[in-house]
């Protein structure tokens, strides 16, 4: 940010990836959205582990959150699967925690979210997919393909029918990964925006430090609103895919 | 020992419930609206539900503006199946939106909270 | 003129009918406001009926969103 005041402001720069980890990281282009998600794997399991190793009848506070986090995914697919969704509560739980632990350490200075990049948000959402036609598939074999014919209908409406539902199905991947990183985005611009306006509010000095004092509660406020946000799209992530899995496991 | 059998029949309809939840045998789990960017459908914010309803329609239209596009360039008909399929994203779009905001219907099936009711059509 | 400015004249236009849409969902908003003043507790029956009017409004708005954009593009 140029003291002579840059007469545009730079929303998006902050999204480039350069390489994290000196030359070794540049060698194999390990940026810093790869650095970040190593960071958030490795937080997970660590306070799992820490949380977990006591075993204590009682437990105290790590313990305690570990079986909580346990406990609101098991529910989340028991609630949403129904009888059969213990055996998908692995891949709900990485996914949940690892789009909240990533969009959560994206609130933090100079720490990089790396899901509010597409790329990442349509791999998470691409596998989803996926794994829900696959899991319909196994369970119903050939009958999985009645899915897409509603009934009640007058049967020369039906052609039309199928194709609308088999492209309502289709847009799930670009509805489940778009909304997630555009959120994410979002947020990050709304901050990067507000806090140049401080910058260059503050830089002109005199009166214009009482706009310069508005913009910096506005980014106060607005990180607040990144946590909600950030935990929200997780659960709302973790709970559509409950929602497919069980449109995959039962309504076929 | 007079009141057991009453004391019986209750904790044994109780321990039947949940055995039966258990197992899944009961009706199917209540699912709570698709949340919107703030929770439920029909108690989300403004913005989260408006968010909710731009993402579902255009990400359906974008998937047919693609089908629809990459089938002209393989027949070389340019616009016409992009146009065709703009108006079956258009159809998708308020499809999804239906699904996730309708008003749902009451569940027919044996209520939860009258555990008798079953046994007594039998 | 050449193409490139008929094509952009013609995408504007093409966004004119943006303004039926804005008074449509803008009706649909007003009668739901209205009727759920009249009667609170056919909030969610009514609720799930205006966001599918919306969004038949909305979609109406998308089609004249793409074909500005086919003008423009293709």
């Amino acid at each position: 940010m140029a003291a002579e005041g840059s007469s545009s402001i730079d929303a998006l720069g902050q999204f480039q990836l350069h390489s994290a980890l000196g030359p070794i990281g540049a060698s194999v282009n390990f940026s810093q959205a790869n650095l970040m998600m190593v960071v958030a794997g490795a937080l997970l399991l660590g306070l799992l582990w820490a949380g977990m190793r006591p075993r204590a009848m009682v437990p105290g506070r790590l313990q305690a959150a570990a079986e909580l986090c346990y406990e609101t995914v098991m529910s989340m697919c028991v609630e949403q699967i129904g009888h059969e969704g213990k055996k998908f509560f692995p891949i709900v739980f990485t996914l949940f925690f690892f789009i909240l632990f990533g969009n959560l350490l994206g609130v933090f200075p100079y720490f990089f979210t790396f899901t509010s990049h597409i790329a990442v948000t349509l791999a998470m959402s691409l596998f989803v997919f996926i794994l829900v036609t696959f899991v319909a598939i196994k369970e119903h074999g050939l009958h999985f393909f009645s899915y897409f014919v509603p009934k009640g209908i007058p049967m020369v409406l039906t052609p039309l029918l199928v194709l609308i539902e088999v492209i309502s199905y289709l847009s799930r991947i670009i509805s489940l990964s778009v909304r997630l990183f555009a959120n994410m985005m979002a947020g990050h611009v709304m901050l990067e925006v507000f806090g140049s306006f401080v910058v260059m509010l503050g830089l002109a000095g005199g009166i214009f430090l009482i706009p310069a004092g508005l913009s910096l509660s506005v980014n106060i406020i607005l990180i607040g609103f990144e946590l909600l946000v950030a935990t929200l799209q997780a659960y709302v992530f973790a709970i559509l895919t409950c929602i497919y899995l069980h449109d995959a496991v039962h309504l076929h | 020992m007079a009141e057991k059998p009453s004391g019986d029949d209750a904790s044994f309809e109780a321990r039947l419930q949940a055995a039966r939840g258990r197992q899944g045998l009961d009706t199917p789990p209540k699912r709570p609206g698709d949340p919107g960017g703030d929770g439920a459908s029909t108690e989300g914010s403004a913005l989260g539900i408006g968010l909710r309803v731009g993402v579902e329609m255009v990400s359906a239209l974008v998937v047919a503006v693609a089908i629809g596009y990459g089938l002209d360039w393989l027949f070389g008909t340019k616009p016409v199946l992009t146009a065709v399929f703009v108006l079956v994203g258009g159809a998708a779009g308020v499809l999804n939106v239906w699904r996730t905001f309708a008003p749902k219907p009451d569940r027919i099936g044996p209520d939860r909270d009258r555990p008798d009711r079953d046994r007594q059509k039998r | 003129m050449d193409l490139a400015s008929a094509k952009a004249i013609g995408a504007g236009i093409a966004v004119i009918a943006l303004a039926g849409v804005g008074v449509g969902i803008g009706h649909i908003f007003a009668a739901l406001v209205s009727s759920v003043a009249r009667n609170p507790a056919a909030r969610d029956r009514v609720f799930g009926l205006a966001i599918l009017g919306f969004a038949l409004t909305e979609a109406v708005a998308l089609y004249a969103l793409v074909i500005a954009f086919i003008i423009l593009f293709v």
